[in-house]
C-alpha cells in the first residue's frame, strides 16, 4: 500500500518538476548530474547533426550509444510528449523492479536462515533477519528510489543514466529469480550503454548457481551466462549496426569511455587528474584508472561466492564511483539498496561520519561550482575538493558496508560477544591472514 | 681566332638562354585614399607576373623571390593567400578595402591537384612559412585547420578539378601580432626591397602608428586567355595602412609627416610604378599631379627625378564627414556567462536589394558549439531559413567546429545569427602561457559576390568580396597550474583507500583474536621503540661512557 503511495508521489514530483523550465535549465547545467557521455543536450545535438548532414560521419559531439539516439530521435519526430513519459516510466519500472527484487531476496534469505538455524549461535536472534524486514524494507527501497533527490535530478535532466539504472534494477530482479537469459540480456544492455557492467557477468554465474531451481555446477552456469551474454550482445550490436552502418560510431562510443578525452568536471576522479597529470604519464594512468574500475570483480567474486547479491551491490557501487564519467545518478541506485543490509547496520564503524560527509559534499558541490565558474572568487581546487570528498564518502560507505556485512556473518555463527578460543576472554574480530 | 669563336659561342648561348627565359614583369603602385577627411588609406600593391608556358617550375629566378618560389615548389602549392593584420577594418566608416583581411594571421592554401598527402604538405608549408616570415604560423596545426566548402574558392586557375575542396586548407591565428620583424622579411621579397619606388615609404616603426596595418602575400596562376591554354603566375604583395591625418584645424598632411620617408623614384626593374591620390575635388596636392584616371590623380614614378614629399592640403571647411554609402557590414559579439556561451553576429544590409551571402565561422574545438541552437532571424523577428547549412562538429583535439551557411540578407535589414556553445576544459599543458588572457574565436567571414556591391567595391578584379568581423575573446575556466603533483597524490590516495580496504576484505578473513593480540609488525615496532628508549636512558644515566 505504502509503496503505491510512494510511486505516485514520485510520479507526481517528476511531472511537476518537468513543468518548471527554470529548474530544468539549472539542472541541465549541473556537472554532477550531466556528463558529456549521458547528457540530454548532447543527445539533441547528435540528433540535429544527424538530420543536418544525413551522414553518420559527423556526429562527433554526441558520445552516447546509437540505439538510444535512434530511439529518442524517432520519438522526438513522431511523439515528443512521449519522451518525458519514457523517462518517468523508466524510473517507475526501476522502482517496482527494486521492490520485487528486495521482497524476493529477503524472503529467500529468511528461508535460508530458517533452514540453517542449527549452525547459528544461540542468542543472536536480535541481529537476524526478521519478517518485518521482509515487509518493510522493500517499501523503503521503493520509496527511497522514487523520492531521493539524486534519482529525481537524474530523471528531470533526461540523462541516459536513468536507463542504465533501469537495466541494473531489472538485472537484480532477474538475478534473484535465477534466470540466466534475462540476466545476460540486462547485462548486455548495460554494457552496450556504458562498458563497465561487463564485470557483472561474474556475478551472473554465481546468482544463477545460487538461485536456480534446477541445481547445476558453477562451471556450467558460467558457460551458459557467457554464451547468453555473447548472443544478446551480438544481437544488440547488429541492431545498432543496422541503425547506423558504420563501425566508427560504436568504436568512438567505447573509445570515449575508455580514453576519457573530455576533461569537463564531474563527480568522479578522472577529470582533474587528467587535467593536471604530466603528459608522458597520461597513457599509463589512464590504463591504471580503467583497470581500477574492473579489477575488483575477480577477487570479490571469489570472496563473496555464496553472497552473489551482495557481490552485485559491491560491483555496482565500485563502478558507480570509479567510472570515467560518473554522476549522482550512478550512486543513487546502490545508495537506495543500502536498507537491504539494515540488519548489519549495528556493525557499521562510522555511519554518521560518512553520512555527514556525503551530505556536506553534495551540498558543497554546487556552491563551489558557482564560486568557481560564475563568481570567479574560487578556483578549480575548491570544486575538486568537494568532488573528492564526495568520492571518499561513497568509498567509505561501500567499504564500511562490506565490513559490516562480513562482520555480521561471523557474529551469527560465533555469537554476539565471541570469546577467544579456549578461554572466556572477550575477543575482538580483526581481519587476519 | 679561338677566342673569337669562344666569344661568339658565349653570345649565342646567352641569346638562346635569354630567348628561352620566361618573361617576367614587376608592377608596383601605391594608392592614397582620403577617407572622410580624417583618414588616409594607403594601399601598396607589388605584383610580379611570370609568363610560364606550362607548369610553374623555374630553374632560374629573376624578379620572383627565390625563397618563396622554392617553398611553393617543394610543397606543391597551387595558390597561396597569407595575410597578417593588426587592427580592425571598419567597413561602415571606411568602405570596402582593396584587399580584405581578418585580425591576426590568416593562411589559406590550395594545393596542387596531384598532391599525395595534403595534410603533410600543409604542416610542412606552415612551418616553412613561419620561418620565412618570423611569425608563429607553426601553431596552425590540425586543431586549428579546416577545409571550407563554399567560402574560399581559388581566385586563379586551378587544376585539381572544380573545386575539389580536399586540396584546400584554411587556418587562422587571431592571437598573432604583426611586428616589425614580420615586415622585414616581407620587404626582402620585393625586387628592389625598400630602396626605390613606393616601397621606400615603408618605415616599419612608423607603420605601426596606424589605425590598421595589414600585409599580404597572394600567389596564384592566372589564365592568359579564356580557354586557359596558356597561364602565368602572379605574386601579389599588399600592404594596407590607415593613418589618422591632421587634427584640429589642420587637415593637411605630407608623406613625410605620415611615413617619415619621402617617396623615391621608381624601381628600375619595374615595368610600371605609380602613385595615385584620391582626394576631394577642392583639395590640392603639391608638387601638382596633372594626369587623372578614373577619379585618381596618377603620377608615374619613372618621371620623378628625386625624392619627393607630396603635400596634400584639404579644405578646412569640409570638416563634416563625407558620407560613404554603406554596403554590408558585419559585427560579432560573444554572449552568455558562466559555462554557457554564445556567438551573435549582426549583419547589416544597407543595399536596396536582397543579397545572398556565404557565412563562414570557425570555433575552437573546446567551445562545444551546438547546431540545434542556431537561430537566423531579422531584428524584427522574422525567421530566415538558410539555403545551405554546413556544420562540421569538432573532433576533440583534432579539428575545430566549422559552420558555413548560405542565406539571403534582406534589403535594408539587420539579420542576426545566434549560436550557443558550452565552454569546455583543457589540460594544463594545452593552455598558452597567459591562460587568463583567453582564447580567440577567429573572425567570421562573409563572402559576397562583387557584382552585388557594384561601385562600393574598391577591388574590381576579384569575383568575391570578403567582409571579416571582429575576433572574439573568450575566457574558459582554467585549472590551478601549481597543482599537478598535489592532484596526483590526492586522487591516488582516495583510490588507495578504496583499494586497501577492498584488498583487506578480500584477502583476509575475520578471525577472533584477543584484544591484547599484536600483529607481528606491531610487535617489531614496539621492540624497536623499546630498544631506542633503553639506549637513550642508558646514555642519560652514564654520560661518562661517551667521553
Amino acid at each position: 500500500m505504502y509503496e503505491i503511495c510512494a510511486l505516485f508521489v514520485g510520479i507526481g514530483l517528476r511531472m511537476w518538476l518537468f513543468r518548471m523550465p527554470r529548474v530544468l535549465l539549472w539542472i541541465s547545467s549541473r556537472p554532477e548530474i550531466e556528463t558529456p557521455l549521458t547528457s540530454w543536450g548532447r543527445l539533441i545535438e547528435g540528433e540535429a547533426l544527424m538530420r543536418n548532414s544525413q551522414s553518420y560521419q559527423n556526429k562527433h559531439s554526441y558520445h552516447g550509444s546509437t540505439l538510444l539516439l535512434a530511439l529518442i530521435s524517432y520519438l522526438n519526430l513522431n511523439a515528443p510528449f512521449l519522451v518525458e513519459i519514457l523517462f518517468i516510466a523508466s524510473d517507475v519500472i526501476s522502482a517496482v523492479a527494486l521492490y520485487l527484487f528486495a521482497q524476493k531476496f529477503l524472503r529467500k534469505e529468511l528461508k535460508s536462515q530458517k533452514e540453517c538455524k542449527e549452525k547459528l549461535f544461540k542468542g543472536v536472534s536480535s541481529i537476524l533477519i526478521k519478517p518485518e524486514h521482509v515487509s518493510k524494507v522493500p517499501t523503503i527501497i521503493c520509496a527511497l528510489y522514487m523520492c531521493n533527490p539524486f534519482s529525481l535530478a537524474t530523471c528531470i535532466s533526461k540523462s541516459s543514466v536513468t536507463f542504465n539504472n533501469l537495466f541494473l534494477a531489472l538485472f537484480l530482479l532477474s538475478a534473484v529469480q535465477g534466470s540466466i537469459w534475462q540476466m545476460a540480456f540486462y547485462v548486455a544492455l548495460s554494457t552496450y550503454e556504458t562498458l563497465y557492467p561487463v564485470q557483472l557477468l561474474l556475478a551472473t554465474g554465481l546468482c544463477a548457481w545460487k538461485y536456480q531451481e534446477k541445481p547445476s555446477t558453477l562451471k556450467i552456469c558460467y558457460l551458459k551466462s557467457l554464451a547468453c551474454f555473447t548472443f544478446w550482445m551480438a544481437l544488440i550490436l547488429t541492431l545498432s549496426f543496422l541503425c547506423e552502418p558504420t563501425t566508427s560510431s560504436l568504436l568512438s562510443h567505447y573509445k570515449f569511455i575508455l580514453s576519457a578525452p573530455d576533461q569537463t568536471p564531474n563527480v568522479g576522479v578522472f577529470w582533474y587528474f587528467f587535467t593536471e597529470v604530466f603528459d608522458h604519464f597520461h597513457t599509463f594512468f589512464m590504463c591504471v584508472f580503467q583497470i581500477n574500475v574492473l579489477i575488483y570483480s575477480i577477487p570479490m567474486s571469489i570472496k563473496l561466492k555464496s553472497h552473489p547479491v551482495f557481490l552485485v551491490f559491491m560491483l555496482i557501487a565500485i563502478t558507480g564511483i570509479f567510472k570515467s564519467y560518473p554522476s549522482v545518478g550512478d550512486a543513487s541506485l546502490w545508495l537506495c539498496l543500502l536498507p537491504l543490509w539494515s540488519h548489519t547496520f549495528s556493525y557499521l564503524r562510522y555511519p554518521s561520519v560518512t553520512g555527514a560527509m556525503l551530505l556536506t559534499s553534495t551540498i558543497l558541490c554546487p556552491v563551489m561550482w558557482h564560486m568557481w565558474i560564475n563568481a570567479h572568487s574560487a578556483n578549480a581546487n575548491f570544486y575538486f575538493a568537494a568532488t573528492l570528498a564526495y568520492t571518499t564518502a561513497l568509498v567509505l560507505i561501500t567499504t564500511d558496508t562490506a565490513m559490516a556485512y562480513l562482520n555480521w556473518h561471523v557474529r551469527i555463527r560465533e555469537g554476539l560477544k565471541p570469546c577467544v578460543a579456549g578461554t572466556s576472554e572477550k575477543a575482538v574480530l580483526r581481519l587476519m591472514n | 681566332m679561338k677566342l673569337k669563336l669562344l666569344v661568339v659561342w658565349a653570345i649565342f648561348i646567352q641569346s638562346v638562354v635569354v630567348h628561352c627565359k620566361e618573361m617576367d614583369a614587376y608592377h608596383e603602385s601605391v594608392t592614397m585614399d582620403v577617407i572622410n577627411n580624417n583618414k588616409l588609406y594607403s594601399f601598396f600593391n607589388f605584383t610580379t607576373i611570370w609568363d610560364f608556358s606550362d607548369k610553374f617550375a623555374p630553374h632560374h629566378y629573376n624578379l620572383f623571390p627565390r625563397t618563396l618560389g622554392e617553398l611553393i615548389l617543394k610543397y606543391q602549392v597551387a595558390e597561396l593567400h597569407f595575410t597578417m593584420t593588426q587592427g580592425l577594418w571598419r567597413n561602415h566608416q571606411w568602405g570596402l578595402p582593396h584587399a580584405s583581411a581578418p585580425t591576426g594571421a590568416q593562411l589559406w592554401v590550395w594545393f596542387d591537384g596531384n598532391t599525395v598527402d595534403v595534410d603533410k604538405n600543409w604542416i610542412g608549408f606552415t612551418n616553412a612559412l613561419s620561418g620565412l616570415f618570423c611569425a608563429s604560423l607553426n601553431f596552425i596545426n590540425k586543431a586549428v585547420t579546416v577545409t571550407p566548402t563554399m567560402s574560399f574558392f581559388p581566385t586563379g586557375a586551378f587544376e585539381g578539378g572544380y573545386p575539389n575542396n580536399k586540396f584546400l586548407r584554411y587556418g587562422t591565428l587571431s592571437r598573432e601580432n604583426l611586428c616589425t620583424e614580420n615586415l622585414t622579411p616581407w620587404m626582402k621579397l620585393l625586387p628592389c626591397g625598400s630602396r626605390a619606388g613606393p616601397a621606400s615609404l615603408l618605415n616599419p616603426s612608423q607603420l605601426h602608428h596606424s589605425r590598421f596595418l595589414s600585409i599580404g602575400i597572394h600567389f596564384m596562376t592566372q589564365c592568359q586567355s579564356p580557354d586557359c591554354l596558356k597561364t602565368f603566375v602572379e605574386l601579389q604583395q599588399h600592404i594596407s595602412v590607415v593613418f589618422d591625418i591632421g587634427s584640429g584645424t589642420h587637415q593637411d598632411f605630407t608623406l613625410r609627416s605620415l611615413f617619415l620617408h619621402l617617396i623615391k623614384p621608381a624601381c628600375p626593374l619595374a615595368s610600371t610604378s605609380v602613385i595615385k591620390f584620391k582626394v576631394p575635388s577642392d583639395a590640392s596636392i603639391s608638387p601638382p599631379i596633372k594626369k587623372i584616371e578614373e577619379f585618381y590623380l596618377v603620377q608615374n614614378l619613372f618621371e620623378l627625378t628625386s625624392d619627393t614629399n607630396y603635400k596634400v592640403k584639404l579644405n578646412k571647411q569640409h570638416l563634416e564627414t563625407i558620407h560613404i554609402p554603406e554596403g554590408i557590414t558585419s559585427h560579432c559579439f560573444p554572449t552568455g556567462l558562466g559555462l554557457e556561451g554564445g556567438l551573435r553576429c549582426s549583419l547589416v544590409n544597407n543595399l536596396p536589394k536582397n543579397v545572398t551571402v556565404v557565412f563562414f565561422q570557425v570555433v575552437p574545438w573546446f567551445l562545444y558549439t551546438q547546431l540545434h541552437t542556431l537561430k537566423l532571424e531579422t531584428e524584427s523577428g522574422h525567421r530566415i531559413q538558410p539555403d545551405i547549412v554546413n556544420f562540421a562538429p569538432a573532433k576533440i583535439r583534432e579539428s575545430p567546429h566549422k559552420l558555413e551557411l548560405v542565406f539571403m540578407l534582406l534589403a535594408q535589414e539587420v539579420t542576426v545569427l545566434n549560436i550557443q556553445f558550452t565552454r569546455g576544459f583543457q589540460t594544463w599543458t594545452e593552455h598558452p602561457p597567459d591562460a587568463n588572457h583567453g582564447y580567440y574565436i577567429s573572425p567570421a567571414c562573409l563572402t559576397i559576390p562583387t557584382v552585388e556591391l557594384g561601385n562600393l567595391s574598391r577591388d574590381h578584379s576579384s569575383k568575391v568580396q570578403r567582409i571579416f568581423s571582429e575576433a572574439l575573446l573568450i575566457t574558459i575556466p582554467v585549472p590551478d597550474f601549481s597543482m599537478p603533483y598535489n592532484v596526483i597524490c590526492l586522487v591516488c590516495t582516495v583510490i588507495a583507500v578504496a583499494f586497501g580496504s577492498l584488498h583487506n576484505l578480500t584477502t583476509r578473513r575475520l578471525q577472533k583474536v584477543s584484544p591484547k593480540h599484536k600483529s607481528p609488525l606491531k610487535k617489531k615496532i614496539d621492540w624497536l621503540l623499546e630498544k631506542i628508549c633503553k639506549k637513550a636512558l642508558d646514555q642519560e644515566k652514564n654520560p661518562s661512557d661517551t667521553r
